[in-house]
C-alpha cells in the first residue's frame, strides 16, 4: 500500500488526480468494509475506492497485467452477455491475460479440484439474455448517471 | 414453510457442497427453498470496480424476479447463502430505497426488460433463517448426532456483516457460533471471526491478483484458528471457503510454516449433527476432511444457548 486511505482521502481533495489514480493502494483495497463501518464519520471509504477503481479502468491507468482490473473488465464482459459468470472460463481466461506461467504452477490444483466435481468448463447462461441486454443497455442511455460515492451512513445494524 | 432461493453462481460451481449441504439440512429441517427460475449474476463486487449503475441493475432483475414469485402485498423472502451475493442484493435495495437517481434510472431499465420492482423482497441469509425462523430449539431437537468436544472456529467473513449487519452484531457476531452449541459443540473464543480472508487479492477463484496480501491474510487467520486448537473452521461465504482451502499448502510453502486445517461450510457441519450422509452434504468434495474421532454421547450432548 503506497498511500493510507486517509492519505488518499486528503490526495483526492486537493486534485492530485495522477498520484490518486496511479496508486497501488486502490487496488490492494480487497472491499471489506472494515474502514467504513470504522470510521467515526461515516465515510464510505470502500465505494470511495471502487469509484477510484472505475476512474483509473475508464481512464486506464492502471499497472498492465495486473490482475484486479483485468478480472473486473472480463467479469463483466462475461455476465453482461451470458448473464451468469462461468467460474473455471474466467479464471482460464485471466490467467492467459495476466500470468500464463502461473497457469502450469496452479494446475495440480485445478486438476484436484476438477476431480471432486468442483471445475468444470460447461458455460453457465441465463434463457433470457436479451432481456438483460435491455436492460442494462437502457442503463448506458441515461445521460450523467452513476453515483459514485455516498449512500449515506452504511456503518450501524440497521436493516437494509 | 417456503423461502425464494437465489444460489448465485459459486454455488452452481466451485462451491457445489455449499448448494449440496444447504438443501439437504433445510430439507430435512422442513424448510423449503424454492429456486428462482433465471436469475442473474447478482454483479459481485468485480462490477462495482467497472461501472455501478449496471452492477446495480444486474442486482435489481433478481430482485424483481423474486418479487414475482408471490403476489403483494405481502414481502417475500430472498434466500442468499453466498456472502457476495447478500451484501450485493443488500447494498441495491439500500441505493435504490436512498437515491432517487438511483431508483429513477434502475426503475426505467427494468420496465424496458419488461419488469418492475416495488421493493417487496427482504433479502436473508441462511444462518439467519436458521437462527431466527426456524429456531435454534428446533434445530436441537433435530441433532441425532452431537458433536461433543468438536472445537469449531466460527469464521463470519466480513460481506456477512459489513456494511450491513441485518441479523447479528457487525463486530462480534454470535449466530453461527449459537447454531454450534445448539449442535452440542464447542465453538472457540477468537477475534478473527470478521477478519478479511483476503479472497479477492488470491481470489477470482483460483488466479492471483495481488496473491501475496491475500496468502498473508488467510496465514494469519488459520495460525490463529490452530494456535486455539480449533478442529474445524466453518464458513457461511463460499468464496471465504475456497480461499482458506485451497491456498493452504501455497501458505504453508511462502511462509515456512504448513497450517492444515479442515474448512468447512456450516451447513456441512450442521448437516452432520442431524445425521446426514456425507455425500449428501458435498464432503467428499472437500480437498481435506479431518475432524477428530467425537466421542460417544450419553444422554444428549445438544444444549441451546440463549
Amino acid at each position: 500500500m503506497d498511500y493510507t486511505p486517509r492519505r488518499l482521502i486528503a490526495m483526492t481533495q486537493a486534485g492530485m488526480r495522477d498520484e490518486v489514480l496511479g496508486s497501488f493502494s486502490i487496488w490492494v483495497c480487497a472491499g471489506c468494509y472494515a474502514c467504513t463501518t470504522a470510521c467515526p464519520k461515516e465515510i464510505p471509504i470502500t465505494d470511495m475506492m471502487y469509484a477510484l477503481k472505475r476512474t483509473a479502468i475508464r481512464e486506464g491507468v492502471h499497472p498492465r497485467r495486473f490482475g484486479t482490473p483485468v478480472l473486473a473488465r472480463e467479469f463483466v464482459r462475461s455476465v453482461d452477455r451470458w448473464g451468469r459468470n462461468s467460474e473455471s472460463r474466467l479464471a482460464i481466461n485471466l490467467y492467459l491475460k495476466t500470468h500464463p506461467r502461473l497457469l502450469l504452477q496452479d494446475y495440480p490444483l485445478a486438476e484436484r479440484l476438477r476431480r471432486r466435481g468442483r471445475m468444470r468448463l460447461r458455460r453457465e447462461s441465463i434463457r433470457q439474455r436479451a432481456q438483460l441486454r435491455t436492460i442494462l443497455r437502457a442503463v448506458e442511455a441515461v445521460p450523467d448517471r452513476a453515483p459514485t460515492t455516498g449512500g449515506g451512513p452504511t456503518a450501524g445494524s440497521e436493516g437494509a | 414453510m417456503n423461502y425464494a432461493y437465489y444460489p448465485g453462481c459459486s454455488l452452481k460451481g466451485s462451491s457445489n457442497s455449499y448448494e449440496e449441504s444447504l438443501l439437504a439440512v433445510f430439507e430435512a429441517l422442513g424448510v423449503g427453498l424454492d429456486e428462482l427460475d433465471d436469475w442473474n449474476c447478482c454483479g459481485a463486487t468485480a462490477y462495482a470496480a467497472v461501472d455501478q449503475m449496471k452492477a446495480f441493475a444486474m442486482a435489481a432483475r433478481n430482485l424483481a424476479l423474486a418479487e414475482e414469485t408471490a403476489e403483494g402485498p405481502a414481502p417475500v423472502d430472498l434466500v442468499a447463502p453466498c456472502a457476495g451475493c447478500y451484501m450485493t442484493l443488500l447494498k441495491t435495495q439500500r441505493y435504490l430505497n436512498r437515491h432517487r437517481a438511483v431508483a429513477d434510472t434502475i426503475g426505467g431499465a427494468l420496465e424496458a426488460g419488461g419488469l418492475h420492482y416495488d421493493g417487496r423482497v427482504r433479502v436473508r441469509h441462511p444462518l439467519d433463517v436458521l437462527v431466527n425462523d426456524v429456531g435454534l430449539e428446533r434445530v436441537a431437537d433435530a441433532v441425532i448426532r452431537p458433536l461433543p468436544g468438536l472445537r469449531v472456529a466460527c469464521y463470519y467473513g466480513c460481506l456477512l456483516v459489513r456494511p450491513f449487519a441485518t441479523f447479528d452484531d457487525q463486530h462480534n457476531p454470535m449466530s453461527m457460533d449459537r447454531l454450534m452449541t445448539a449442535l452440542g459443540a464447542e465453538p472457540i473464543d477468537w477475534p478473527m471471526k470478521t477478519r478479511c480472508c483476503g479472497g479477492s487479492c488470491c481470489g477470482g477463484p483460483l488466479v492471483g491478483t495481488i496473491r501475496e496480501a491475500g496468502l498473508r491474510l488467510i496465514s494469519v487467520l488459520l495460525r490463529e484458528a490452530k494456535r486455539r486448537d480449533a478442529d474445524v473452521l466453518v464458513t457461511a461465504c463460499p468464496l471465504c471457503q475456497f480461499n482458506l482451502e485451497c491456498f493452504q499448502e501455497r501458505v504453508g510453502r511462502e511462509f515456512g510454516e504448513p497450517v492444515e486445517l479442515t474448512i468447512g461450510l456450516f451447513t456441512q457441519v450442521l448437516g452432520l449433527a442431524l445425521g446426514l450422509d456425507e455425500r449428501r452434504l458435498g464432503i467428499h468434495r472437500m480437498l481435506r476432511w479431518d475432524l477428530p474421532e467425537l466421542a460417544a454421547i450419553d444422554g444428549g450432548g445438544a444444549r441451546v444457548c440463549a
